[in-house]
């Protein structure tokens, strides 16, 4: 049972990371509190139920609300790009955005699953930029206060939310089970099977006699060590990475070398958008639903990852997501609320508020970045 | 020789007074003043760091005054902040490869980087171990090293002896005398105090409360107890 | 006597334009619909949660991000008394506002120490688990299924045909509750606390230096502003009679917060009134959406969409906001009202301060390294080296700003390096700042005042002229650099009773010689009158010839190199090779 827990746990972790990487370089490099960040994971998962699922899962609007959005992501996404010539910097932004949107709208629902998939990671990223470009550069060009640049944040965030929420209800809207391929969903395995097949067929990989994992889960990890991996090379290899660190460490000295630190600041949001692209499009397939709510809620379980590990510090951010996934799966397993029963008399029992750790399950992750950042606000490790 | 660099009327930064004055090609000039008297608000904005209120900044005869960082610095004008800012998290020639950002062909690159290395045998050493390791002297080098690599032909030093010790300093001069030699450079230098005063006394500029006061060779100036100025 | 007159005038419309709002107020029910006048009753609660989120985000500048928090306690908490208690409702009233305001301290305790990234977070936070502690209090809050059942408030004074019928009475009470909240915030404005608010939000620097204790300030303004939202809550629950946990989200301190930036913050009419209507359009659009069957989140899609774009339109905004200091005229406050406790008392060895063998280092460099000082009573000593010797550290250490990792600082025989820095400043040790460090959005009587305890007029007149200032009614942003450099001494010595003991960072650094000479002048004649000691780092020799420095102390990588009456030192030949290398200056 607890190991079945702990596994959920690094699954957990391993999601969150996806997030919590995008939190750090937005930090790292902005040094904003991207508050908007996870709800722009969502809104990418529900870009890919809308290209993928259609039918069913999708309500009437989405299409149009969406494909709104995601053109003019696009449209701000392209405009960090270019090159100095206003007039025709906006031109090429304008078609690529207007592209975005007319071939969302003529696509809901009927692209293959991998395609959806692939075409909602840059379109994700390029949400990420739009952010960035609409909302944090201008406000960093003006040098506006921290207190604007953490209200914008906020803003931006609720909006975000807002509008996916207008746009697909507040309700979970699951996609029927037998559209994904057979090794994405779990089922019971039987007898003398061997293990590749049950992986694929049935959609569970069992690991020993009473433990298993299904597939899925084990791809989530896969994907997020090579994500990781990935990462790591291009901090060490490339060039355009440089220019990020450099940007983030000393941005007058960055400019003064002639690093355009804007566009720099703008890849920098791209990677992270892409990334949690990524996890936005595994956490919904997990999930087998897309719940709008549930932006707000990884957010901010997200957010206090990266405070526990130490906002602004890549690996900070991973080791706090592990710790929070770990933390949100174990925790419902210790009986808390039936220890403290026994230790009470009975009728102060009646006064107290549930113990029970699965309600709580957010409330000791918040609770746990409250003390952190109360007694140790650098987090575990620094940049 | 040609202009350099030409300050018409510039207004840059809050003080409202305006500054005008040119730059030879492989001039040093020495811009002294105490804190606050403008110096480092002048120097941010030819490299375009600031933006310029009034008047023109021309740099090789162009009219630059509206271009930002990253035209200026394909202009040829490359600024060494203040306090060094580097790249700590780099290593050293990472932190020199980012010097020559969007700047010529990877061989014309390895060139400058051999010929920095050079100027400043220190960072050689060094090239490999991460920035923030190194010491305040070395930090210095890195820094005007970097701004070196971008093959500037005007270079803007911020305050670089600031913290530095006698023997550091020395070497400084050295390198910046090597540079001189044998790259014909301009180059502006602010700075508070005396070492390179009297190493470099052609032409000091003296800046106070924003505008410039004096503008002529070191002897003069002490004749004249300009310097009083900033004393002691 | 002009200026006396035309306030007068000014004030009697002020007066006029009150009444006339209360008036409007007051009739308003007896000629609208009963939509119309619960539309009324909803503005004024927003203007109420307005008043509140202002008091603690548009005059203390601290980012309160769970404002939903404190609402959630208000209104729960007004739920359980009137219920499980039985009490009258306007008994339950000032109950839930001293519940709000013990939840807002014991918030503050632990929080209002870290940045503002941290605070804003943590607010964030709390927020998010009242609502779950909420939702998981079963037995007391009526957990996931919220609470409901609440009996109809019934208001026993108000007759027919105004019975207290919803939503009239409603809208009497909450009307009364927002002009009692209003003059009790305008008179809070008047107060040294509520300068105290201001100079917080401005740089919490100058208000440690000038003795304000930080901590204990913002803590009653977020006690303040907490307990305004909880009695905003009340009328929350009162009105619906059903409550429930994810009514209290971020979503709804989202709205608040951009209640307070688009409807305007800082001066509570503007509050009110920017309140009220950004207020009255979400109840037009709740009922809309309602009516048409769109979804609530639209609405908070808007008015969160309109937060980024006011911001983007106005990133500063969030700051100015010019006090009106009417009320100085009005009041002549009492001189010795300010908190000082200038201790006057003459050491044993005769010497004002005492430095002992500082140490401080910064990332691995030692900006101080043993130093050592000594003031004599009444004496000016002068501090200087070449850049990055330590001097600004060695006054920041003096004033507490920083801690020293090594050595003692004593004024008059006592330890002042372990105090806080307010009480250091409370003990007489005034400062001046290398950087501009005067509010510009105020104009320059007004950052004298901000800071001031007791002073009259007439005194900040003269203080002005004496420093040069011209014009003490314009904004100190069309003042030049100067003027806004002497304007911090004007600051310092206003009132030079104050002070035993002043430490000056480069009074005339960015002057020039007409501006200095004005500065000169003053610190002069201070000097005599006061008998000040003082501490002058500065690089200008005339200044320091003119100001009559008994001693100079040359200060190199952290040490003392050289110390002497100022013609010695200006002639030692080391001080000036160390200064300008081997050359030789004829002086």
């Amino acid at each position: 049972m607890i190991i079945d827990l702990f596994i959920n746990g690094l699954v957990q972790g391993s999601l969150l990371a996806l997030i919590c990487i995008g939190y750090s370089l937005a930090y790292g490099t902005a040094k904003v509190i991207n508050f908007a960040h996870a709800d722009v994971m969502i809104a990418g998962g529900g870009y890919l139920v809308l290209l993928w699922s259609g039918g069913t899962a999708t309500p009437e609007y989405a299409p149009l609300f969406m494909s709104m959005l995601f053109g003019f992501a696009a449209y701000l996404g392209v405009l960090t790009w270019l090159s100095e010539n206003k007039v025709l910097q906006n031109l090429v932004a304008l078609g690529i955005g207007l592209a975005t949107f007319v071939a969302t709208f003529v696509f809901s629902g009927r692209m293959p699953f991998a395609l959806a998939a692939l075409l909602a990671i840059p379109l994700t990223a390029g949400l990420a930029v739009a952010t960035f470009r609409g909302v944090y550069l201008p406000l960093l060009r003006r040098d506006a206060p921290r207190a604007s640049v953490l209200l914008a944040a906020l803003g931006v965030s609720i909006a975000l939310e807002s509008y996916l929420l207008v746009t697909w209800g507040s309700e979970r809207r699951v996609f029927a089970a037998n559209r994904l391929p057979s090794w994405m969903n779990a089922e019971a395995v039987p007898e003398g099977v061997s293990r590749w097949q049950a992986a694929c067929q049935y959609g569970v990989l069992p690991l020993t006699r009473s433990h298993s994992i299904p597939t899925l889960d084990l791809l989530i990890v896969i994907i997020f060590l090579a994500v990781v991996t990935g990462l790591g090379l291009f901090f060490r290899l490339s060039r355009a990475a440089d220019a990020i660190v450099a940007s983030a460490d000393a941005p007058m000295a960055a400019r003064a070398c002639g690093i355009p630190v804007e566009r720099v600041l703008g890849q920098a949001f791209f990677i992270g958008g892409a990334i949690a692209s990524i996890g936005g499009t595994l956490y919904v397939l997990r999930s087998k639903s897309l719940d709008p709510m549930a932006g707000f809620s990884p957010g901010i379980l997200a957010f206090a990852a990266c405070v526990l590990g130490g906002i602004g510090s890549l690996r900070g951010a991973v080791v706090g997501a592990f710790l929070t996934g770990l933390i949100t799966s174990l925790a419902p397993a210790i009986p808390l609320d039936q220890w403290v029963r026994a230790c009470l008399p009975v009728n102060w029992v009646e006064f107290l508020p549930s113990l029970s750790l699965s309600d709580w399950s957010y409330g000791v992750v918040y609770a746990l970045m409250i003390l952190i950042i109360l007694f140790k606000p650098e987090g575990l490790f620094k940049r | 020789m040609s202009i350099l660099l030409e300050l018409r009327k510039l207004e840059s930064g809050n003080w409202g007074r305006q500054v005008s004055f040119d730059l030879q090609a492989g001039e040093f000039v020495l811009l002294l003043g105490r804190n606050s008297s403008g110096k480092t608000t002048l120097l941010n904005t030819i490299a375009g760091l600031l933006p310029v209120r009034s008047g023109q900044l021309l740099v090789g005869g162009q009219d630059v005054s509206h271009m930002n960082t990253v035209g200026r610095t394909q202009c040829g004008v490359r600024l060494a902040p203040q306090g060094r800012q580097i790249f700590s998290r780099l290593s050293v020639r990472r932190n020199l490869l980012l010097g020559a950002y969007g700047n010529g062909a990877d061989h014309e690159v390895r060139r400058n980087l051999t010929w920095i290395l050079g100027v400043f045998p220190d960072l050689r050493e060094k090239l490999d171990a991460v920035a923030s390791s190194l010491s305040g002297g070395q930090q210095t080098m890195l820094n005007i090293g970097r701004a070196l690599m971008g093959n500037p032909r005007l270079l803007l030093l911020d305050e670089p002896t600031l913290g530095l010790d006698p023997q550091n300093t020395k070497k400084l001069i050295d390198a910046l005398q090597q540079v001189r030699r044998e790259r014909q450079v301009g180059i502006l230098v602010a700075e508070q105090s005396g070492p390179f005063v009297r190493v470099f006394p052609e032409r000091v500029i003296l800046m106070v409360g924003g505008e410039i006061v004096f503008d002529g060779p070191l002897a003069q100036a002490t004749e004249e107890r300009k310097l009083i100025e900033i004393f002691p | 006597m002009k200026e006396l007159l035309s306030c007068m005038a000014q004030r009697q419309r002020v007066w006029t334009a009150h009444l006339l709002v209360c008036i409007a107020v007051l009739a308003f029910p007896l000629v609208a619909t009963r939509g119309m006048v619960s539309l009324g009753f909803v503005s004024l609660q927003y203007a109420l949660f307005a008043l509140g989120l202002n008091v603690i985000v548009g005059w203390t500048g601290l980012l309160d991000l769970g404002a939903a928090g404190f609402v959630a306690i208000g209104a729960y908490s007004t739920a359980i008394l009137l219920t499980q208690f039985g009490l009258p409702p306007l008994a339950v009233l000032p109950m839930s506002c001293l519940v709000g305001f013990i939840a807002g301290i014991l918030l503050g305790l632990p929080t209002l120490r870290h940045r503002l990234d941290y605070f804003a977070i943590l607010t964030l936070g709390f927020a998010e688990l009242v609502a779950l502690g909420i939702r998981n209090w079963g037995p007391i809050t009526g957990g996931s299924f919220g609470y409901s059942g609440i009996p109809a408030t019934h208001l026993p004074f108000l007759v027919a045909p105004l019975r207290a019928v919803p939503p009239t009475g409603f809208y009497y009470l909450a009307a009364s509750m927002v002009a009692a909240i209003y003059l009790f915030v305008a008179w809070l404005r008047s107060t040294s606390l509520g300068r105290h608010f201001h100079v917080i939000k401005h740089s919490e620097t100058v208000g440690q230096v000038y003795g304000i204790n930080i901590y204990a300030v913002k803590l009653a303004a977020f006690g303040i502003s907490a307990s305004i939202l909880a009695a905003g809550g009340f009328f929350w629950t009162i009105y619906q009679r059903s409550i429930i946990w994810t009514e209290f989200n971020v979503l709804l301190s989202c709205l608040l917060l951009s209640l307070l930036v688009v409807g305007g913050m800082g001066n509570p009419k503007g509050v009110v009134l920017g309140a009220a209507i950004i207020g009255s359009l979400s109840e037009l659009i709740r009922r809309f959406l309602t009516s048409a069957g769109l979804p609530q989140n639209i609405r908070f899609l808007i008015f969160s969409l309109a937060l980024v774009s006011f911001i983007l339109l106005k990133p500063s905004g969030l700051v100015p906001d010019r006090p009106s200091w009417l009320p100085r005229l009005r009041r002549r406050l009492d001189p010795q009202r300010h908190p000082v406790s200038v201790d006057r008392n003459v050491s044993t060895t005769g010497a004002v301060l005492e430095v002992r063998q500082v140490v401080k280092s910064f990332g691995g460099v030692r900006a101080l390294d043993g130093f050592s000082l000594t003031v004599e009573e009444g004496t000016c000593v002068a501090l200087i080296g070449p850049n990055g010797s330590g001097k600004t550290t060695l006054l920041n250490l003096i004033n507490g700003l920083i801690r020293a990792e090594g050595g003692t600082i004593l004024l008059r025989g006592k330890r002042i390096d372990t105090l806080a820095p307010f009480r250091i400043a409370r003990l007489g040790i005034g400062r001046s700042f290398q950087d501009l460090s005067v509010c510009e959005e105020l104009t320059a009587e007004d950052n004298v005042y901000l800071t001031a305890g007791g002073i009259l007029p007439a005194q900040v007149d003269g203080v002005l002229r004496q420093f040069g200032i011209s014009d003490g009614h314009v904004n100190c942003a069309s003042l030049p650099y100067g003027a806004k450099k002497s304007l911090d001494l004007a600051r310092v010595f206003v009132d030079p009773t104050r002070w035993s003991l002043v430490l000056l960072d480069e009074p005339t650094a960015g002057l020039t010689q007409f501006e200095a000479m004005d500065v000169v002048r003053s610190l002069a004649a201070l000097r005599k009158q006061e008998k000040l000691s003082m501490v002058v780092v500065s690089h200008d020799s005339m200044f320091l010839e003119a100001l009559g420095v008994d001693r100079v102390v040359v200060i190199h990588r952290g040490l003392v190199y050289k110390a002497g009456s100022f013609s010695t030192i200006r002639n030692d030949k080391d001080v000036q090779r160390l200064f300008w290398g081997d050359n030789r200056e004829k002086t």
